[in-house]
């Protein structure tokens, strides 16, 4: 008999919903949900063949301990004996914040509150972060500044119906597919799509103006855009009159960026310009999407209130289609950010400095809790030695940091380190204990999508035999510690979320399963859910403009390394490549690592299309095969980073945006030669 | 009792109250798949031991037929190095368990299981397929009106709304307000009528005559503008190069119309070892739009371009699948239209081909 478990796609932020096909406890497929409000029956390639690595033969099965540099099977009890003693002995000898924890947006709403939780509760530090620091803890901080919220300010359903998408930084057919074809019907529709970025990508073919920027000249062309609607009178005054403050600041700062100006930095033709700024603010209701083009760059967040700032200027925020969203790139790195798997709060983004906050859950947790805030991802990275033991739950550090070598030392620097797993994986084989954990569809929870929208996962098999879910495996290891999470399922870990986070105090299981999703701020039980934020006013109050100058890369290219370096990821390939390396169809679409350059750039330095390469950096360097086209412009060079064998994080710089610590991915400086 | 004259063979009354006691009697009998409303609001062809969970007042089903015939994955054979350097193989297990009565399929539905017939028919059999097939018996229910706006079955002209003899069905069901004319097809549905004899009375001609009104109504709720024959002079005359490269320019390359497609029948096959020298090979889905379809070793690909394999595609399903099968690959269900992710399905495409050189999507099911 075939069973049908609905449930959600473990991949991008979208959320699209699909029915897991099984047979005797064997996944056979996927069939798409038609009715479901955010995929209508769509899933990429990824969502369809999103089984294949579930039960792949490479899945860790056993805990794995290392002996001598070499990893044996242990038993779980003995897994579990040696990292209660070295949590012990190094939280002893070194205090509570010689502990990091690393969380994982892989990882269900309730598996990252027990982790937060089993971090400040049981280990007594705050040092808890996850991956949003490398995607979008720019948005976070640079919409909260701005708006009061760091999420997406409306809902992926409303994009058809906007009269002029602005994409920037973003190749959401490849990269968030199901949002690209949101997109692709408002263009369908007749909507204008105003597309930013440096390379030509699906989206260029659908695009009335594609601005072909530098990367690394976001502020400089958002200004730019700014400074025409202002200087043609296209603002909307009412707007920035009743629900903003600090006009007068940004009107005066993007006098500079006249079109001449702009166009010498960023590359884009002026007359582009004009066109691009006269569309955004004339056509209404205009939507902002972007992703991580803007964010990984180290002045991420300023470039997020930028796009806050142009948005604002137009009054494009707080109305169906229109407002600033960035499209978040894991299943639930919305969900890890809201359960409060960082530094700096508890789940619904309740500060761990507020005393009343704390004492709050001080009561409800039943022990005395940290009050500082902790290390973010990058700052456990910043020095060897600086975190002695780390708890990685189904995170790559080596594989998505920057400067993989640098990130390397430090693990290699640290005393003991736990990872969790589906498969062996680079950070993995810098452990002390592997632990097998088990995948999304052998376990009970939520994930929050990009639109914030609470959905359910759903339990399709069992856990392989001797795997576990991530968030039993913390609570066994907290117990041992002495601190007992007894929930007995998924449901009522949702129950104390609820009970102690005002935005999710309306969400309980009973009503995910009879409305199928809720969208926060949910606060009561009579509550539908919020769909577009910001409506009467802002979260904050008024709505901030905030005056900001372009400043470029930390590294800029030199007659030593003269090409930018971006990079960015492929349609048919999922961050570090674990899972869809190993799924038949997807690995042999694009089997090994490429770089992307121009072809007048080739021609230049003598390399042809296919032929092998040499990319380095002042950090390392790859070889690997061109790609020879005019999808990229002249002076830069892009690559994806799915690729183990082939890491281009080794080449990455690891300078970080000083506010949210996320590292500048988009942009350093490069040398391309063919290889000897 | 009617006068022998007018009453014809093969064709039976089930009164509607009647479907109840049928359903419960087959659950007994046989396993049984039938539309039925799953979680998330959508239709499923389901296995079901309650027959209250049976809705055949459904608008399509999300899954196919195909995937009980010609699962998305399955074992082809088990095998084993011994340490003789021999391999053992084991057949792959059969899990269709039992005679199957599939009840409540739609024409297209039925039109493409005859589809799948006549390709994994072609000798050498396709013993995985034929010993699920053989297994099942396809009782299906003839479309009043079209259930939805993106049906299109009266374009490809093989398919429904109201099936004939021979088009694939062993019953067919055709509901006639209080009653349903049920049509015999073939020796398997002639059989379960004699099973369920006392349900089923003998119909006459006058009642036959309502068919072919049923199916005269029907059609006029569809907008027919194209024949399918047109269709495929089309495809063999012209240049439709711009065409082509306007398709694969949106094509994403998901692979979804072909999964969904119930006709589609590409598959790969892959060996998975399980631990050492011990391991599978299965055959799954495959898609021929993926580029990695028709690479060859070495790289060298015939399909290189999007637009090439996007061309192949609808050449295989409105052109070629004809000239193999004597049927098109395309029973008009429409189900592309809901699963494409850059709006590029079956119908809007015929009706670009057919009316302009430019590909205009018909946005039907957003």
């Amino acid at each position: 008999m075939i069973e049908y478990t609905l449930t959600t796609c473990p991949f991008c932020g979208v959320g699209c919903n699909f029915y897991l096909k099984v047979e005797h406890g064997r996944i056979l497929g996927v069939s798409p949900s038609r009715n479901h409000p955010v995929n209508r029956g769509r899933l990429c390639v990824k969502g369809w063949n999103a089984f294949d690595f579930v039960t792949h033969p490479d899945r860790l099965r056993k805990p794995l301990i290392k002996e001598n540099g070499k990893f044996k099977e242990a038993s779980w009890p003995a897994a579990y004996e040696l990292i209660v003693k070295n949590i012990k002995r190094i939280k002893t000898e070194n205090g509570p914040d010689a502990l990091g924890v690393i969380s994982s947006a892989r990882c269900t709403n309730e598996e990252n509150y027990i982790i937060q939780k089993f971090g400040r509760a049981c280990l007594g530090t705050n040092n808890i972060d996850h991956c949003a620091r490398t995607c979008h803890a720019p948005s976070v901080a640079g919409l909260t500044r701005s708006f009061g919220s760091g999420a997406a300010t409306n809902s992926i359903d409303e994009l058809p119906d906007a009269k002029c998408i602005l994409v920037i930084g973003s190749n959401p057919l490849e990269a968030h597919p199901i949002i690209g074809w949101r997109i692709l019907t408002a263009k369908d529709r007749g909507a204008k799509i105003i597309l930013a970025d440096p390379r030509a990508i699906g989206l260029s073919n659908f695009s009335d103006i594609h601005l072909r920027l530098l990367p690394g000249t976001d502020i400089c062309l958002l200004n730019g855009l700014m400074n025409i609607i202002l200087e043609k009178e296209l603002e909307d005054k009412d707007f920035i009159r009743e629900r903003t403050e600090g006009f007068e600041e940004l009107k005066e700062t993007v006098k500079k960026y006249a079109p001449e100006y702009v166009e010498k930095i960023t590359r884009v033709p002026r007359e582009l310009l004009i066109k691009a700024a006269e569309i955004y603010a004339k056509s209404k209701p205009a939507s902002i999407v972007y992703s991580l083009g803007i964010t990984e760059h180290t002045v991420g967040t300023d470039n997020v209130s930028t796009l806050a700032n142009l948005a604002m200027v137009t009054g494009n925020v707080g109305r169906l289609s229109s407002g600033v969203n960035p499209l978040r790139g894991q299943n639930n790195v919305q969900g890890s950010c809201d359960m409060g798997a960082l530094p700096n709060v508890f789940s619904g983004y309740q500060n761990v400095e507020d005393d009343a906050v704390r004492r709050k859950f001080e009561d409800a947790w039943e022990v005395r809790l940290p009050g500082k805030k902790g290390l973010t991802n990058s700052e456990m990275f910043e020095m060897p030695g600086r975190i002695k033991l780390f708890y990685i739950v189904g995170e790559d550090v080596v594989h998505s940091e920057p400067n993989s070598k640098h990130v390397i030392s430090c693990l290699e620097k640290a005393e003991f380190i736990v990872v969790h797993d589906l498969f062996m994986c680079k950070t993995a084989e810098y452990a002390d204990v592997i632990l097998p954990a088990s995948s999304f569809a052998e376990k009970e929870g939520t994930f929050a999508n990009a639109d914030r929208r609470i959905q359910r996962v759903r339990k399709a098999i069992q856990p392989l035999p001797d795997t576990k879910p991530d968030g039993e495996i913390v609570m066994e290891v907290a117990s041992l510690l002495g601190y007992h999470m007894k929930y007995k399922n998924a449901s009522e870990v949702m129950d104390e979320i609820a009970h102690l986070s005002p935005i999710f105090g309306g969400v309980s299981y009973g009503r995910l399963e009879k409305e199928g999703f809720l969208q926060w701020p949910c606060p009561d039980k009579n509550h539908p859910g919020t769909k577009v934020l910001h409506q009467e006013e802002f979260v904050r109050g008024k709505g901030k403009f905030f005056a900001i100058d372009h400043k470029g890369p930390e590294e800029l290219s030199d007659d030593e390394y003269p090409f930018i370096l971006t990079t960015g990821r492929m349609l048919f390939h999922y961050n570090s490549g674990t899972q869809t390396r190993r799924t038949a169809i997807l690995s042999r679409e694009f089997p090994e690592n490429f770089v992307q350059i121009n072809s007048e750039d080739a021609e230049r330095l003598n390399i042809k299309n296919r032929s092998k390469v040499s990319v380095s950096t002042r950090r390392g360097a790859l070889e690997i095969k061109a790609e020879v086209s005019n999808n990229i412009i002249s002076g830069v060079i892009w690559m994806p980073f799915h690729y183990a064998d082939k890491l281009t994080n080794t080449l990455t710089n690891n300078a970080f945006d000083p506010i949210s610590k996320i590292g500048e991915y988009k942009a350093c400086a490069a040398k391309v030669e063919p290889a000897k | 009792m009617i006068s022998g004259e007018h009453m014809i063979d093969g064709y039976y009354n089930l009164k509607k109250e009647d479907l109840k006691n049928l359903l419960k009697a087959v659950i007994k009998d046989f396993r049984l798949i039938s539309p039925q409303p799953a979680n998330g609001a959508d239709f499923l062809f389901q296995e079901t031991e309650d027959s209250g969970k049976i809705n055949l007042n459904y608008d399509i089903t999300s899954n196919t037929l195909k995937e009980f015939f010609f699962p998305a994955r399955e074992t082809v054979f088990e095998y084993e190095k011994r340490k003789d350097g021999s391999v053992e193989t084991v057949p792959g297990a059969d899990t269709f368990k039992g005679e199957t009565v599939f009840l409540g399929p739609r024409s297209c539905d039925i039109r493409a299981v005859y589809f799948q017939d006549c390709f994994f028919g072609k000798e050498p059999k396709d013993s995985l397929y034929w010993r699920k097939r053989d297994k099942s018996i396809l009782i299906s229910f003839a479309c009043n009106k079209p259930p939805r706006k993106g049906c299109f079955c009266v374009y490809t002209n093989n398919s429904g709304p109201v099936l004939e003899k021979g088009e694939g069905f062993d019953l067919q069901f055709i509901d006639l307000a209080g009653f349903y004319l049920v049509e015999v097809g073939t020796g398997k549905g002639k059989n379960f009528i004699k099973k369920y004899g006392k349900l089923f009375k003998q119909s006459d001609e006058k009642i036959l005559a309502k068919k072919s009104c049923i199916k005269e109504s029907c059609l006029k709720h569809f907008e027919k503008e194209y024949n399918i024959m047109d269709i495929y002079e089309k495809l063999k005359d012209i240049n439709l190069e711009k065409l082509w490269e306007e398709l694969g320019k949106r094509c994403t390359n998901c692979g979804g119309c072909e999964f969904i497609c119930p006709t589609c029948f590409c598959f790969y096959t892959q060996d998975i070892e399980h631990s050492k020298g011990k391991g599978e090979r299965i055959r799954a889905w495959d898609s021929c739009i993926f580029s990695g379809y028709s690479r060859m070793a070495g790289g060298v690909n015939p399909h290189e371009k999007n637009s090439d394999r996007i061309s192949r595609r609808f050449f295989c399903k409105l052109y070629n699948c004809y000239k193999w099968f004597g049927v098109f690959g395309c029973t008009g269900c429409g189900r592309c239209s809901f699963v494409c992710p850059v709006n590029l399905d079956m119908e809007s495409f015929i009706a670009s081909l057919m009316k302009t050189d430019r590909y205009q999507p018909l946005l039907k099911e957003l």
